[in-house]
C-alpha cells in the first residue's frame, strides 16, 4: 500500500470543505456580532423583509380598514335605523302627550262645569272656502239638535247648524251667517258678534259712547241659555270710530283658532252656568 | 233611455265624487292644515260638462249636487243655480272651442275655477244678505291647486268611461272654429 500515492486534489477539496465551517466557528465572536460577509445579506434580507412587511402590513391594514368600514357601515345603518325608530317614538310620544294634555283639559273642564256636555271630534271642513263650517262626529243619534252651542276649553267655537244622524255641521263664529250675543268682559258693553271671514269676526251695533279697548275680551251674554254666561268668544283686535256713524266698528280675533280645533264640546244643557267671574279675572287686558 | 252600463257609469261617478269630497274636506285638512284645499269636485263637474250632452250634463250635475250638499253649508238652491250657470257657460264655450286631451282639460279646469270664484261672489252679492269676502289668498290657492289635480283626475275619469261604459262618451264637441 502506498501511502504517498493519494489524490492531492481531493485532499485539498476535503480540507476546504471541513475548514470553512471550522473557520467560521472559530471566527464567531458573539451572537450579536454581524460578520462582514453577512452584512450585505442582512441588509438585503432586511430590505426584502421591510418591503414584504410594508406590503403585508398595508394589505392587513387595508383589509382591517375595509372590514372596519363594513362594520362601521353596518353599525351606522343600525344606529341610523335605531335613531329613526327613536325619533318616531319621540314624535309619537309628543303627539300622545299633547293629546293627553288636551283630553285632560277637556275632562277637567267637564268635571268642573255643571253644564251637560257631549264631547265630539272634528272630522271635516266645508267644501267651499267661502263657508266656515266644521263637521263633527256626533249627531241626532247622540242627542244633538240644531242651535246647540259648540265650545272648546278655550272658548266659543260656534253652534250646530245642520245635525245629521251620526254627524253634525257646526257654523263657526267666523262664518258670515253666524251671530252670537256678546259682551265686553271689562266694561260690559253689549254687541252682536258676527263672522267676517275664515279667521276674523266683528262686534256690531256697539254704541260710540261705550268703553272698548284693543285687547278686551268679548264673552257670551248667556241671555239665550244656549251658551254659558261669560264664556270667551274673541279678543278686540282693532276699533274704528267714524264721526258720522252711530256705532263703532270693532274687529275681533276669535280665541279659538278654527283651523286648529280638534276636540269640542256640544252643550246639550247650559244649566244657566255663569263663568263671568272666572274669565273676567283671567282675561283682563 | 238610459242603458245599464250608463247607470253603472253614473254610480261610479257618484262614488268618485263622494271619495273626492271626503278627501278634500277631511283628509286634506288633516294633512295640509290651514292650506286651502283644491276644488277636486269641480273637476268632476267639469268632466261631466265636457263629456256628456248638455241636457244630460245639467241633470247629472243636479244629481251630483245632492252628493255635494252634505259637505257644505251652502244652500241647495244656490248650489243648483251655481252648477246650472257653470254647466251652461262651459257648454257654450265647449261648442266653440274644444279638443279632447289632458292639456285642454287642465286649461278648462283653470277656467272653471276662475268662473266658479266669480260666480260664487256674484251669487253671494245678489242672493245673500251677507256678501262673502274677497279672500284673495284662498281664491288664488284654489286657482293654482285645482288645475294641478286636473290631469290625474282626467286620466281617472277617462279610465272610468273606458272601463265602465265605453260608449258613454258620445259627444266629442265641436272642433276649433
Amino acid at each position: 500500500m502506498n501511502f504517498l500515492n493519494f489524490d492531492l486534489k481531493k485532499a485539498i477539496l476535503s480540507l476546504c470543505i471541513l475548514a470553512l465551517p471550522l473557520m467560521s466557528i472559530n471566527m464567531q465572536q458573539g451572537p450579536a456580532d454581524n460578520s462582514w460577509f453577512n452584512q450585505p445579506f442582512s441588509l438585503l434580507s432586511s430590505l426584502a423583509q421591510n418591503a414584504f412587511f410594508g406590503f403585508s402590513d398595508g394589505v392587513r391594514g387595508t383589509t382591517v380598514l375595509y372590514l372596519n368600514l363594513v362594520n362601521i357601515k353596518r353599525h351606522s345603518q343600525e344606529v341610523e335605523a335605531e335613531n329613526r325608530q327613536l325619533r318616531s317614538r319621540i314624535a309619537l310620544m309628543d303627539e300622545l302627550q299633547k293629546e293627553n294634555g288636551r283630553i285632560k283639559a277637556l275632562l277637567d273642564f267637564r268635571q268642573d262645569s255643571k253644564m251637560e256636555l257631549t264631547a265630539a271630534r272634528v272630522m271635516a271642513r266645508d267644501l267651499f272656502s267661502d263657508h266656515n263650517t266644521l263637521q263633527i262626529d256626533k249627531g241626532t243619534h247622540h242627542g244633538l239638535k240644531a242651535g246647540m252651542a259648540v265650545i272648546s276649553t278655550e272658548g266659543v267655537v260656534g253652534y250646530i247648524f245642520r245635525p245629521n244622524a251620526f254627524s253634525s255641521q257646526i257654523l263657526l263664529v267666523t262664518d258670515r251667517y253666524s251671530v252670537v250675543d256678546g259682551v265686553i268682559a271689562r266694561s260690559r258693553a253689549r254687541g252682536i258678534v258676527e263672522g267676517k271671514n275664515s279667521s276674523t269676526c266683528a262686534l256690531r251695533y256697539v254704541e260710540k259712547s261705550e268703553d272698548i279697548q284693543v285687547g278686551d275680551v268679548v264673552v257670551t251674554s248667556g241671555i239665550d241659555n244656549i251658551f254659558p254666561k261669560g264664556f270667551p268668544i274673541a279678543k278686540v283686535e282693532s276699533i274704528e270710530s267714524k264721526s258720522y256713524a252711530v256705532s263703532i266698528k270693532v274687529d275681533l280675533r276669535p280665541v279659538v283658532d278654527p283651523n286648529k280645533v280638534e276636540e269640542v264640546f256640544v252643550i246639550t244643557n247650559a244649566a244657566n252656568e255663569d263663568l263671568t267671574a272666572h274669565y273676567t279675572n283671567a282675561s283682563s287686558p | 233611455m238610459i242603458r245599464r252600463p250608463q247607470i253603472l257609469n253614473h254610480i261610479v261617478f257618484v262614488l268618485i265624487l263622494l271619495f273626492l269630497c271626503s278627501f278634500q274636506t277631511s283628509f286634506w285638512f288633516q294633512i295640509a292644515g290651514s292650506v286651502v284645499a283644491p276644488l277636486l269636485w269641480l273637476n268632476v263637474i267639469l268632466y261631466v260638462i265636457l263629456y256628456r250632452p248638455r241636457v244630460h250634463a245639467i241633470f247629472f250635475n243636479y244629481f251630483l249636487a245632492l252628493v255635494l250638499a252634505p259637505f257644505t253649508s251652502m244652500s241647495f238652491g244656490s248650489l243648483l243655480l251655481l252648477l246650472l250657470i257653470l254647466t251652461v257657460s262651459i257648454s257654450y264655450i265647449k261648442d266653440h272651442l274644444f279638443w279632447s286631451n289632458t292639456r285642454y282639460f287642465v286649461m278648462a279646469s283653470l277656467g272653471a275655477t276662475l268662473a266658479f270664484q266669480i260666480l260664487i261672489m256674484a251669487l253671494s252679492h245678489w242672493l245673500e244678505g251677507h256678501f262673502t269676502g274677497w279672500n284673495p289668498l284662498a281664491r288664488l290657492t284654489e286657482l293654482i291647486l285645482t288645475p294641478f289635480f286636473a290631469a290625474p283626475m282626467y286620466w281617472l275619469l277617462q279610465s272610468v268611461d273606458n272601463l265602465v261604459s265605453p260608449d258613454a262618451v258620445p259627444e266629442q264637441g265641436s272642433r276649433l272654429t
